[in-house]
């Protein structure tokens, strides 16, 4: 079976400011039965809002048997998922190439 | 104009509206009144043209009737000269009858052919003329009065038919400015013998100019030759010439009444006369004589009486205009009375009072549609303010609200430690600044018997939601360690009771530890909270400091996963060690320069060995100096505790 994937591409920032807008986009590829996987080579902060979107549409993939890939995670970000301890939490490629490689194998 | 007046148009729209209508009324009635007088003075031209043409040909028919007088006159006498042609004493009588028959004839003469009477000499001419209410004779022919080199007699002589002569002075005959009527003499071989004259004075023709026209206007009479025959203005000479007089003027107009004078047209022509200025100058010619008449007048004599009535009009018009712009004034001002109580009534309502009375309109015009907009934007401010005194009262609840959750959120954290006997060696410390009035930070500690829980924290997101997610894992904190001293149980019940309902995937970060205040072992649990720091003199140099962070690997944070397994570290913290737990507001907190404050500004500011109150209110100082103007974006929670 082919898994369905859909990529979406964060900004400079995942924060309170635009977190809604995120989630909605997050949430509306998991409600159409799309496989996520989030870009987010450009981003170089996520706030601990940013974090919960994260974490809430990683929970809501997971009950509908759906997947959250998170990709190109950079060494500001990835700073923060080491304190908080969510890099083992989340399925992580360093790019989107790899990252569908790794799931069609 | 007055100033005031001036300005009283510029702000008064009634006296605007009038002063506009008023000026286009007299545009368009000026504009009509320059067409209306272009045709008037045509017409008036016309008009005068006919009457002067009248007048001429009235003094054309009457002069015509005295000449033709004259040459019957002479004609009847005709047959009486041709019987007694060799009987010249009998010629004196005829000539005396002549006059004696026709009172107009002053002068009359049979001038006979060099030489026809031998006996006579060369000259002969039976002459009677009048002296002083005498008929008087005597013989003319002389050499000093050689008529037979005068023009009336050669000009005869070559016609071979009567004729009428130029104006001349009859010098040595009448001595008078005269024209004469010539009629040749002939004898049966038609070889002319005589000439048979007539005079009559000039001064004679000129009373018939003397006609009824303008005051100030002037006739003259021109023979074919152009010579004043007669004429009624001063300061021309009757011996003048009206065609070279024309000429040496060099009025274009004038040379060419002169020319078509001499052509026997009829006409009217325009000349700025010198003497008068604009004139008008009608001329007709006579056309027994081969003479010509005119009458010369003054432009503003012709349109004397238009201009009278203009005048009149002229007056009426402006009288008309005052009275215009008085009424209009007025009854404009009073159709836009209403503005000014909707003026009074809209400043009344800017000072506050919605419920201003608005002027009673009558008329179903804008200015009725006015008093309805005005009605409306009055009721909707009315409701509006309404609507906005319960926005303010609703935000007022809510401020309110907020700023009680506030204080309930900060007794919610430990008062000031107060040691007791088995925790004299204790200094702890901590201190909490929320960005909004509530927070997701949160710190706690508590002694039980020799041993020392602590735990700090933050919760995902800010404000409200943020703080009912604290209230709930503090008061379970409180709770748990009350009976449990374990650390891995007292974190995973925490995020057991987290996890719990947690649909919108709250999590806390949070760090939790246990220290024995006898032996310093420390027993700490990281579920994804910044890693705390242990302060501590470097063994080796005591200026020098050495900064450890607490653990290597953190756990997940509470919330995300319900059966996470909390790996729990152990260590000793040496006496004199400061431990420093803080939440990302401290590291994260961003300037004006948009640069973040770091943990390595944190690390400076921790050194010194200071109390760990004094320690946090210098680092609490160092952020707000370094944030500066900048507003806080985050909660800001430090703890720094240590052991004696």
């Amino acid at each position: 079976m082919i898994m369905k994937i859909k990529t979406y591409q964060l900004g400079k920032e995942l924060d309170s400011f635009n977190y809604q807008q995120v989630q909605d986009a997050i949430l509306a590829i998991l409600e159409n039965g799309d496989n996520v996987v989030l870009d987010m080579t450009a981003c170089n902060y996520v706030s601990s809002t940013g974090l919960r979107v994260l974490l809430y549409s990683k929970k809501v993939a997971a009950s509908k048997d759906l997947m959250l890939y998170l990709v190109g995670i950079s060494e500001e970000v990835q700073d923060i998922m080491n304190v908080t301890g969510f890099d083992s939490f989340f399925d992580a490629f360093s790019t989107v190439e790899e990252c569908l490689s790794a799931i069609n194998n | 104009m007055k100033l005031p007046q001036l300005l009283s148009i510029r702000e008064s729209l009634a006296s605007r509206i009038s002063v506009w209508i008023v000026l286009t009324v007299v545009v368009i009635l000026t504009g009509t009144a320059y067409v209306g007088n272009h045709y008037v003075m045509k017409s008036i031209k016309l008009e005068e043209n006919v009457k002067a043409f009248n007048v001429l040909g009235v003094v054309g028919q009457h002069l015509k009737a005295a000449l033709i007088t004259v040459e019957v006159a002479v004609r009847n006498h005709m047959d009486d000269i041709r019987e007694n042609v060799n009987n010249p004493d009998a010629l004196y009588r005829i000539t005396q009858r002549m006059l004696e028959d026709n009172p107009v004839i002053v002068g009359s003469a049979i001038a006979f052919r060099p030489n026809y009477f031998p006996e006579q000499g060369e000259w002969f001419s039976p002459y009677s003329y009048r002296e002083a209410n005498t008929i008087k004779t005597k013989q003319l022919g002389s050499a000093e009065y050689d008529y037979l080199k005068m023009d009336w007699y050669q000009t005869t002589d070559s016609l071979k038919h009567d004729y009428w002569s130029e104006p001349y002075f009859d010098k040595g005959g009448g001595e008078m400015l005269m024209i004469t009527y010539c009629y040749p003499l002939t004898d049966e071989h038609g070889n002319m013998t005589a000439v048979v004259t007539a005079d009559i004075l000039l001064d004679y023709i000129t009373e018939f100019l003397d006609i009824d026209y303008f005051n100030h206007a002037y006739a003259c009479m021109v023979s074919r030759k152009g010579t004043f025959i007669s004429q009624t203005e001063e300061g021309i000479d009757l011996e003048d010439n009206f065609f070279e007089l024309a000429k040496e003027s060099g009025h274009p107009e004038l040379i060419e009444v002169a020319q078509e004078m001499m052509d026997g047209k009829s006409g009217m022509k325009e000349w700025k006369s010198p003497v008068l200025g604009d004139s008008y100058i009608f001329f007709m010619p006579l056309q027994h004589m081969g003479w010509s008449t005119a009458i010369v007048c003054e432009a503003s004599e012709l349109f004397k009486n238009y201009y009278r009535s203009a005048l009149v009009l002229l007056v009426l018009f402006i009288c008309m205009l005052v009275l215009l712009s008085l009424l209009l004034r007025r009854s404009v001002h009073r159709l836009i009375a209403p503005l000014t109580k909707f003026t009074q009534a809209a400043d009344e309502v800017a000072r506050g009072n919605l419920q201003a009375i608005l002027p009673t309109i009558h008329s179903k015009d804008e200015m009725h549609r006015l008093h309805q907009s005005f009605s409306i934007m009055q009721r909707s401010l009315v409701s509006q303010m309404e609507e906005l005194k319960q926005v303010n009262a609703a935000k007022g609840r809510i401020e309110g609200e907020l700023k009680a959750a506030k204080d309930i959120q900060l007794s919610m954290l430990p008062k000031a430690y107060v040691p007791t006997k088995e925790s004299k060696n204790l200094d702890i410390y901590g201190f909490q600044l929320t960005a909004h009035e509530v927070g997701g930070d949160f710190y706690d500690y508590l002694v039980c018997g020799e041993k020392l829980f602590f735990c700090i924290g933050d919760v995902s997101g800010k404000g409200v939601p943020a703080a009912l997610v604290m209230a709930k894992t503090i008061t379970q904190f409180r709770n748990v360690v009350r009976y449990e001293d374990d650390l891995k149980i007292i974190t995973e019940s925490i995020n057991k009771t987290t996890c719990d309902g947690n649909e919108t995937a709250m999590f806390v970060t949070f760090f939790v530890g246990v220290v024995d205040l006898h032996t310093g072992r420390l027993q700490s649990c990281n579920a994804g909270h910044n890693k705390p720091l242990i302060v501590n003199n470097s063994a080796a140099d005591s200026s020098a400091w050495v900064f450890e962070e607490l653990p290597d690997k953190p756990n997940l944070p509470l919330g995300v996963m319900e059966d996470t397994s909390y790996v729990v570290h152990e260590k000793d913290l040496p006496i004199g060690a400061t431990l420093f737990l803080y939440t990302d507001g401290l590291t994260e907190a961003i300037n004006a320069e948009r640069e973040l404050f770091g943990l390595d500004r944190v690390k400076e500011h921790l050194k010194g060995g200071k109390s760990c109150k004094v320690l946090i209110e210098e680092m609490t100082q160092a952020v707000n100096q370094f944030v500066g103007e900048a507003p806080l974006h985050d909660d800001l929670t430090l703890l720094a505790l240590k052991i004696e």
